[in-house]
């Protein structure tokens, strides 16, 4: 379920006609600044490469001057979920343990 | 979470994100009341203020908390730090709370593994253990080793207990690895410690010079105030000086790649051009400049028995010119590898009288074996032209850690320092002992160990007791095999506080879980003086507790009861109340708590509700007296600042046959020090999951390596196996690498070596020789 979110800059004269073509890409979401030439666009897919395509969809569409990534969310797992770090913690060969023995802290 | 939730709080961030950045591109935009946090998914959030918890910039963050946990994040618009933007790091960071294997339970070391304890339990431990080691070992047998990411109350606490209660010294801090040789730098040329400008200068100079400061990656909202103000005014330049190329050089105007080592010669270079050109503002260096000598060849701390002390000699502008005369751009040329035409060009920009100059810097002149000494040098230039203290013009030295300044340089939790003093200092251990109510004699008027004499004292045994508080040394230690063995020795006593496992919990006796940032209340110092305030929103997760009230906690059990007397829910309030006496001068007078709660931080001096925005400066700085002209460098005996004749001198180890190649190491955009916070944050890790080095793609091509090719690194020291990257984040010189250290699977401070700056004791993590070896053939 990855979630993002871009500027999208159009060229000039060009707002309008972005925001409706975008507003019909399933999984884009447009909102337009009241008082200047710039949208904000939320996309929702259904994974990586499917959010990828969108990307690159959007990036491909003519009239618009450039993307401007703002937030992503990729991996599948709840926030607050660790990344996987521990296990690459644990990767790392350790040195002989000269706390073998050692006395307790108490 | 259910997913439900998680969707909903992921299009919150996501929106947030973009509204932020948004308006900080475009001030003023407007989505809507639908999108300004009023529409009804956002209505139960309640948006509260603090500073970021990652780098030393500050930027205000606005956090959305809803049911007791923070939900999102967007930059504060208030905030004259970042004006509503923030970057990658900051807007995921509250993330950084919610990791899986949070520490929430104590641990204690028993039958060799650490088990879980109650956390008052732990407490009981660690006191007994200190208490044991003073009687056994003395004083000096125990030390802390805090950070710059401690809150100003942590620190303040620390210094109480470790100097004043128990009566040693051995106070240390990771800023010491990161900012020390700007401290020094500071120290030497004007007497007083930290930069005499703002971040204002961004909006007012023509001429931004970065001295080995990646600033896209490490600074990047300042970094964005940069380029906003290039994009608003045409004649704003921007010149990357630095060992590699980075982002920050593809967004320079010029980018100017220099051999490592050769900055000292540069800068000199620059100076030699500046006199010989006659750009020298000879009113200002007449009246407000002191030319001095130091020691040379002063070696670089590799043994354990090092001493050093520097001896100031007067010189005169005649010596300066004499001294100058070898550093013409030809000869510097040689040894830097930049043309002589550039730097000229470089001179001019300096010696032109109708700009404005800024110049940045951070760990590539701070970290480095004549740190204190680039310092100084970067200081000459801007004192030859009178490019200082004024707006726009500034020398500006920046730091790495959210309270670098607030906590380590202000507080003073460093060996040789107090609150507002010096232990050395008579008059400063007599106000400390006054303050803290403890009898003078209690507090030794020598240093003991700076940070890499204290883990050498580690290994030998001198110190058998060290508790680490916001610090991960087991990554950061330069030659770290033989600090990790120090600790890991059977009658070495660690503990560490801490928010996740690490590798120095990994080695550690006793593990304190701690509350994190807006899990409790307190406040950090930033670059530019700003003290900001932070007030507790969310209840730390199981038994973790502040680091203040660990501290407090065992200064109790310690019998200093009476030392430590505050009330637990308004313990900041009466911490920062009795700090504050230390700096109640006009020089550093501090805004009282009532104004930091209630805006995005004060700059110090806080004079008559105001605060100081250029110091030394006798226009805007109340403490400068007029009647020394219009600036007054009221740090120095004379109301001079310093003009160093400090040389090029060569590093302690250069590539050679066997070891062919510098290796430099850093940070990248992404990940906070030594990632154990930011590789929590799945955006984050998922953007740079592991290290790698850098190398030029002409010497990949020469040894047959290709990008992600999985290489060995190898120095003196040690060994590291990890993947080559070409032309990704950045591109080394020829006969270069670069790693960043974030990555806990690839120590490479391993192969770093330990040699430090003599006068501020900072190691330098950029340069040492290593050899790559390919793993296939």
């Amino acid at each position: 379920m990855p979630i993002c979110s871009y500027l999208v800059i159009p060229e000039a004269g060009a707002t309008a006609r972005v925001s409706a073509e975008l507003s019909r890409i399933p999984g884009c979401d447009v909102i337009p600044a009241q008082n200047r030439e710039l949208l904000i666009l939320i996309t929702e897919t259904g994974g990586r490469e499917a959010d990828e395509a969108l990307r690159k969809e959007v990036e491909g569409l003519d009239g618009v001057e450039a993307l401007v990534f703002t937030f992503g969310e990729i991996d599948s797992m709840a926030v607050g979920d660790s990344t996987g770090f521990g296990r690459l913690a644990k990767t790392r060969p350790r040195p002989a343990a000269s706390r073998r023995g050692r006395e307790d802290a108490r | 979470m259910s997913p439900l939730d998680r969707r909903e709080f992921l299009r919150r961030a996501a929106l947030a994100a973009a509204v932020g950045s948004a308006s900080a591109l475009v001030p003023g935009i407007s989505f809507g009341a639908e999108v300004d946090y009023t529409d009804p998914s956002l209505r139960d959030v309640e948006w509260r203020r603090t500073p970021c918890r990652f780098c030393g910039v500050g930027c205000g963050l606005l956090v959305g908390i809803e049911d007791g946990r923070a939900v999102s994040v967007k930059g504060d618009p208030e905030s004259p730090v970042n004006r509503g933007l923030a970057c990658v790091k900051g807007y995921h960071s509250v993330q950084a709370l919610y990791g899986r294997d949070r520490l929430t339970r104590a641990k204690v070391r028993r039958g060799g593994r650490l088990v879980d304890v109650p956390v008052q339990e732990a407490l009981d431990v660690v006191a007994e253990r200190l208490r044991q080691t003073v009687e056994e070992h003395g004083k000096d047998g125990v030390a802390m080793y805090g950070s710059g990411q401690w809150t100003i109350p942590d620190g303040y606490v620390a210094s109480k207990l470790f100097k004043g209660a128990i009566g040693t010294n051995n106070l240390e801090a990771n800023a010491r690895l990161c900012m020390a040789s700007a401290v020094t730098g500071f120290m030497t040329s004007f007497g007083l410690d930290e930069p005499m400008g703002c971040y204002e200068d961004i909006d007012h100079a023509d001429v931004f010079v970065l001295w080995g400061n990646n600033m896209a990656e490490m600074h990047p909202v300042l970094f964005s105030r940069m380029l906003e103000q290039r994009r608003q005014r045409r004649d704003v330049q921007i010149v990357d000086l630095a060992t590699r190329t980075t982002r920050t050089s593809y967004a320079a105007d010029r980018s100017l790649i220099f051999a490592p080592q050769a900055d000292l010669a540069i800068a000199n270079a620059i100076c030699h051009e500046i006199v010989r050109n006659d750009w020298v503002d000879h009113d200002f260096v007449d009246h407000h400049a002191a030319f001095k000598r130091g020691r040379t060849e002063i070696g670089y701390g590799l043994s354990d028995d090092f001493r050093f002390a520097d001896e100031a000699v007067d010189a005169d502008w005649d010596d300066f010119v004499e001294f100058l005369s070898e550093y013409t751009p030809e000869r510097v040329s040689e040894i830097s590898g930049v043309a002589a035409s550039d730097i000229r060009w470089l001179a001019s920009l300096y010696g032109d009288p109708a700009s404005k100059v800024t110049s940045f810097w951070c760990m590539g002149v701070n970290q480095h074996t004549r740190g204190t000494w680039m310092n100084n040098l970067i200081y000459n230039i801007h004192l030859l032209v009178g490019k200082i203290a004024t707006p726009g013009n500034s020398p500006f030295s920046l730091t790495g850690q959210p309270s670098a300044c607030g906590t380590v340089r202000e507080v003073g939790t460093l060996t040789h320092a107090l609150p507002g003093g010096r232990v050395s200092d008579q008059g400063a251990r007599r106000r400390a002992a006054e303050i803290w109510g403890v009898p003078e004699e209690n507090i030794p008027a020598a240093p003991t160990h700076h940070t890499m004499s204290m883990f050498r004292a580690l290994d030998r045994g001198d110190i058998r007791f060290l508790w680490v508080q916001v610090t991960n040394p087991m990554v950061t230690l330069p030659a770290l095999n033989r600090y990790r063995s120090a600790a890991e020795k059977g009658d070495r006593f660690l503990v560490v506080s801490e928010v996740y496992p690490t590798p120095t919990t990994e080695v550690a006796d006793v593990v304190l879980p701690s509350a994190m940032w807006i899990e409790r209340e307190g406040m950090f110092g930033n670059s530019e003086r700003r003290t900001q305030h932070f007030g507790k929103m969310l209840e730390p997760p199981g038994e973790a507790m502040s680091d203040t009230w660990q501290l407090i906690e065992v200064a109790r059990r310690l019998g200093y009861e009476a030392l430590f007397p505050w009330d637990e829910s308004n313990h900041i309030e009466q911490i920062w109340n009795e700090y504050v006496r230390f700096h109640d001068h006009p020089e550093h007078r501090m805004a009282p708590i009532s104004v930091l709660r209630d805006g995005p931080g004060a700059m110090w001096p806080f004079v008559d509700g105001r605060e100081v925005r250029w110091r030394f400066n006798t226009q805007t700085d109340p403490a400068a007296d007029a009647s020394h002209g219009a600036f007054d460098f009221y740090g120095t005996p004379d109301h001079r600042a310093r003009i160093w004749l400090r040389p090029y001198e060569a590093p302690p180890e250069w590539p050679d046959e066997e070891y062919p190649f510098w290796l430099g190491t850093g940070r990248v955009l992404e990940h906070w020090h030594t990632g154990s916070m930011t590789r929590r944050v799945p955006t984050l890790h998922a953007a740079v999951p592991k290290a790698y080095v850098e190398l030029n793609p002409a010497d990949a091509r020469e040894m047959g390596i290709l990008d992600r090719e999985v290489v060995r690194l190898v120095s003196r020291r040690g060994s590291v196996e990890l993947e080559a990257r070409l032309d990704y984040r950045g591109r080394p010189a020829r006969g270069q690498v670069f790693v960043p250290f974030f990555d806990e699977s690839v120590l490479v401070n391993e192969l770093t070596l330990d040699a430090y700056c003599p006068i501020s004791a900072q190691p330098d993590y950029k340069k040492c020789a290593v050899r790559v070896e390919r793993l296939s053939t």
